[in-house]
């Protein structure tokens, strides 16, 4: 949402523009709708107000009741006016927030670039000669507000999303409308301050490039040194371009931020839908494997081909699917608040489920490309270059799910004996490189109702648990049932072996200008990496080659197995410990035990 | 021509500084008791097994190939400079950002000289740094091959008792100091270290021998490294013995006072290597 639009006009210029166009078009519902909401909107804050100034009339403790009638004063001037102290938008900001989650049980109402479009009124303030250190705490309470809501899942929802996950994800830093660094002193304090809090949120992200002060960078390092999983890196280097590829304003590009988890969207213009579908790819490969069980003289190129077929096939489906679900949103659960905050809504007189915003997509994440590769890697190569084995019964032997001492063998075999994605081999990366990449410019070509294109993505969030529940033995010696590698870009468990510079030249292999919904990268690193100065220094030497490797995103668990192995044991001793899930954070105990033994399992890189 | 190469680890921090690529040589005259890397002692391709990996088959094969774990295997293959090259350019955007590069390690790299001189070479006109850790056990005319192309030396000294070197580590420690000696007069880039071992390297008097002789070159740094257990299951792999089994790494205090005393003696001190 145009954050910076209600912070710069107020909620009651807002309104006044909508009644001018309302006036105009009287037959138009989406203005009244939005009206409705506004003024409900300034009637909430208004009973803040109220409450506040009724509170400190029965308050004795003189502080306390001076913070009372603060809270009244701002809360009645933001009601209407815009703000003009840090501590008037925040308010206003959080009530903004608030009410938007009312609206529509919103899993993921992210704050934007809040470090540019907050500069002002800091900067006004500290220029006015307020201590940095009462806005610090400011600051410092909204980050625990942002940890106050909990949004209603269904059970299979909880499942995808594992761990509660509000997704008020902040993107800092990253690059001014002129392509210029956009960091700033509040960038510094978003980080400086999330080292008092330590919890799931913020889900503060960091946008990286090339212009990355060096002492930014560092500080980057040692928040993720706290070993929250926060904050997440964002790529500019390969972000914008691929927004530019997809239509959007070299100005718009560069001002990217992140929604959710590591949803990727240009803030207050843009309707994403970026959640809408899921693609199992494995689940393409079984089913083109099995359907090639008893074909004679098939070769590795035929079965690749296939499997092309079904994608696109399947693509058309998923395409279908979202837009009639897409269909239903605009008919059943418009948002009207939440669109006037939208950039275009208004000018339109629309919806954003109804095509109201300046960028409409569908993103639709392809998962499994790690499994993917692994598998036809090794069935290339032990059933037609080795022939250990006929194509027959390889696929019988994933039937059975492995059962049998020959099958026995042969899962260890398929295991250890072939290269594996994660490891920087060149003829592994390039399967799924290819097959992700049909399935990318596939999706690409369908239209959803609002305007706008389908784009791809490559993340799971906890799906690849309840994804690998769907899909049988696969011939990377997964077993039925078992969960697909995690992340969405990360290597399948325990499979890459040559440590992090490997796994990331692997993964550099996909084209990663073409995910503009958003992709996930999870590296897990022993504390001890990141020891001292020195070890600021080579993670943060490690990042800045990530940056050139053109990679979207990346998150670090820095948890020892043997801590979180502990926590595992005795929750009740560790409520409070925070780990990275997918492109956001939870309490280690409040997650399953499947994702804690996921996160557990994951390879972690020691030196 | 061809080398025996045993190893090639990848994002390696700890060996020469920023983010390095360590190929590790084959082959070493001496035969350290703590030596973490027993599989790189002999110059042959040795076969192993690996009991951890292995599943008990109801017939073992024997075979490298037909086994389906990976348990039998061998240690060692012979690879080509360019093969090596290449695995080494994988990593060089890494190297670029870190100030990292290229360390050869062993096995003793000066027993294969000739190989280690033309792939160092080869690095070098690639634009990548280079370093080799060496126990400085070879001739003098070979090691200064290699260090015509060569960063960074990373140069062991361990016994100075010229017996109680020839007997426990089969080294010539005369050669040994003749060749840091010609690297530091031929002012090539090196940093001398010392293994903590403890009942070998730690006593008062080898610490002083090795102060006074690294002083008497002018050299002004040095490195500890601490004894750790890590090659211990190494040994099982290949069939070894293991003395220094319940040997417990030096204390963190046993540490500091070593890194106290060379401090003092004007050395700049570095534990556990850049």
């Amino acid at each position: 949402m145009n954050f910076e639009l209600v912070l710069n006009s107020g909620l009651g210029e807002i309104i006044n523009s909508v009644e001018k166009k309302q006036n105009l078009y009287k037959e138009n519902n989406f203005y009244k709708a939005s009206l409705i909401g506004l003024k409900a909107a300034q009637n909430h804050i208004l009973r803040y107000y109220q409450l506040a100034s009724e509170m400190a009339e029965k308050e004795i403790d003189k502080n306390r009741k001076n913070e009372l009638l603060e809270i009244a004063e701002i809360s009645k001037k933001v009601s209407s006016e815009k703000p003009d102290t840090f501590y008037e938008a925040c308010q206003l900001l959080w009530y903004i927030s608030i009410i938007a989650q009312y609206e529509s049980n919103a899993s993921s109402l992210s704050l934007g670039r809040f470090d540019q479009y907050m500069y002002k009124f800091y900067k006004n303030d500290i220029d006015k000669g307020i201590d940095k250190k009462i806005l610090k705490e400011i600051l410092e309470c909204l980050w625990i507000k942002t940890n106050d809501v909990v949004l209603i899942r269904s059970a299979s929802s909880a499942k995808y999303f594992a761990g509660f996950p509000t997704g008020y994800t902040i993107a800092i830093g990253g690059l001014t409308e002129n392509g210029r660094c956009a960091v700033n002193e509040l960038s510094y304090l978003c980080l400086e301050s999330y080292h008092d809090i330590k919890l799931p949120q913020p889900n503060l992200a960091v946008r990286i490039n090339e212009l990355i002060p060096r002492e930014f960078l560092n500080l980057t390092v040692e928040t993720i040194r706290l070993g929250t999983g926060i904050p997440q890196l964002f790529n500019d280097e390969v972000i914008v371009p691929g927004f530019l590829n997809r239509g959007v304003t070299l100005e718009d590009a560069r001002n990217y931020a992140v929604v959710g988890c590591v949803e990727l969207s240009i803030p207050g213009k843009t309707y994403g839908l970026h959640d809408i579908a899921l693609f199992n790819l494995l689940k393409i490969m079984e089913i083109s494997l099995k359907a090639y069980k008893d074909k004679i003289n098939i070769s590795f190129d035929d079965i690749i081909i296939h499997i092309k077929e079904e994608i696109k096939k399947y693509t058309a489906l998923v395409a279908e699917g979202s837009n009639i679900v897409d269909i239903g949103h605009r008919e059943y659960a418009p948002v009207p608040f939440l669109s006037a905050l939208i950039d275009n809504c208004i000018e339109n007189g629309k919806d954003i489920t109804d095509g109201g915003a300046k960028y409409n997509f569908s993103g639709v994440q392809g998962i499994g490309e790690a499994n993917l590769s692994d598998s036809l890697y090794a069935l290339k190569k032990i059933v037609f270059e080795e022939k250990r084995i006929t194509f027959k019964r390889l696929i019988e032997a994933l039937e059975n799910n492995y059962e049998g001492e020959e099958e026995r063998k042969l899962r260890v075999r398929l295991i250890n004996k072939y290269d594996k994605y994660g490891n920087d081999c060149d003829q592994v990366d390039e399967i799924s490189s290819d097959i992700l990449r049909y399935f990318d410019k596939e999706l690409e070509t369908y239209n959803n109702p609002r305007g706008g294109k389908f784009i791809p993505g490559a993340y799971t969030v906890s799906a690849h648990i309840p994804l690998g529940e769907a899909v049988g033995a696969t011939p990377d010696g997964r077993k039925a049932r078992e969960q697909l590698a995690d992340g969405g870009l990360s290597p399948m468990v325990g499979r890459d072996r040559l440590g992090p510079s490997a796994v990331l030249k692997s993964v550099s292999k996909l084209d990663n200008y073409l995910t503009t919904n958003g992709s996930l990268l999870n590296i897990k690193f022993n504390p001890k990496t990141l020891d001292g100065a020195d070890g600021i220094k080579k993670f943060g030497d490690f990042l800045l080659a990530f940056t050139k490797l053109k990679i979207q995103h990346i998150q670090f668990n820095i948890i020892s197995r043997d801590v979180l192995i502990e926590a595992q044991k005795h929750p009740e001793l560790n409520k409070g410990l925070v780990v990275r899930v997918a492109g956001y954070s939870a309490f280690f105990v409040e997650l399953n035990k499947e994702i804690q033994d996921d996160i557990i399992a994951r390879t972690e890189h020691v030196l | 021509m061809k080398g025996l190469i045993f190893n090639i680890q990848r994002y390696s921090i700890h060996d020469g500084g920023g983010i390095r690529t360590l190929i590790f040589f084959k082959g070493c005259p001496l035969h350290c008791p703590w030596c973490c890397n027993p599989e790189s002692q002999k110059s042959i391709v040795e076969e192993s097994k690996i009991k951890e990996r292995c599943i008990k088959c109801s017939k073992c094969s024997h075979n490298t190939d037909d086994c389906p774990s990976g348990a039998i295997t061998v240690f060692g293959k012979y690879m080509s400079v360019d093969e090596l090259v290449k695995e080494a350019e994988k990593d060089m955007l890494f190297y670029n950002t870190s100030g990292g590069g290229v360390t050869l390690s062993g096995g003793e790299v000066l027993s294969q000289a000739e190989f280690a001189a033309e792939l160092l070479g080869k690095l070098k006109q690639l634009g990548i740094n280079t370093a080799v850790e060496t126990s400085g056990e070879g001739s003098t005319e070979n090691l200064l091959k290699i260090a015509k192309y060569t960063d960074l030396i990373l140069f062991d000294l361990k016994i100075m008792n010229m017996d109680k070197a020839r007997d426990i580590l089969g080294a010539d420690i005369q050669l040994i100091k003749k060749n840091l000696r010609a690297l530091i007069q031929n002012n090539y880039n090196v940093i001398p270290r010392i293994p903590l071992i403890p009942g070998y390297t730690m006593d008062e008097k080898n610490i002083r021998d090795i102060t006074d002789f690294v002083l008497s070159l002018g050299i002004n740094k040095i490195h500890i490294l601490p004894f750790h257990q890590y090659g211990e299951k190494k040994y099982e792999y290949i069939n070894k013995e293991y003395s220094m089994k319940n040997i417990k790494p030096p204390s963190e205090k046993e540490i500091n006072d070593i890194k106290e005393k060379l401090e003092l003696k004007g050395l700049k001190v570095n534990i556990g290597g850049l």
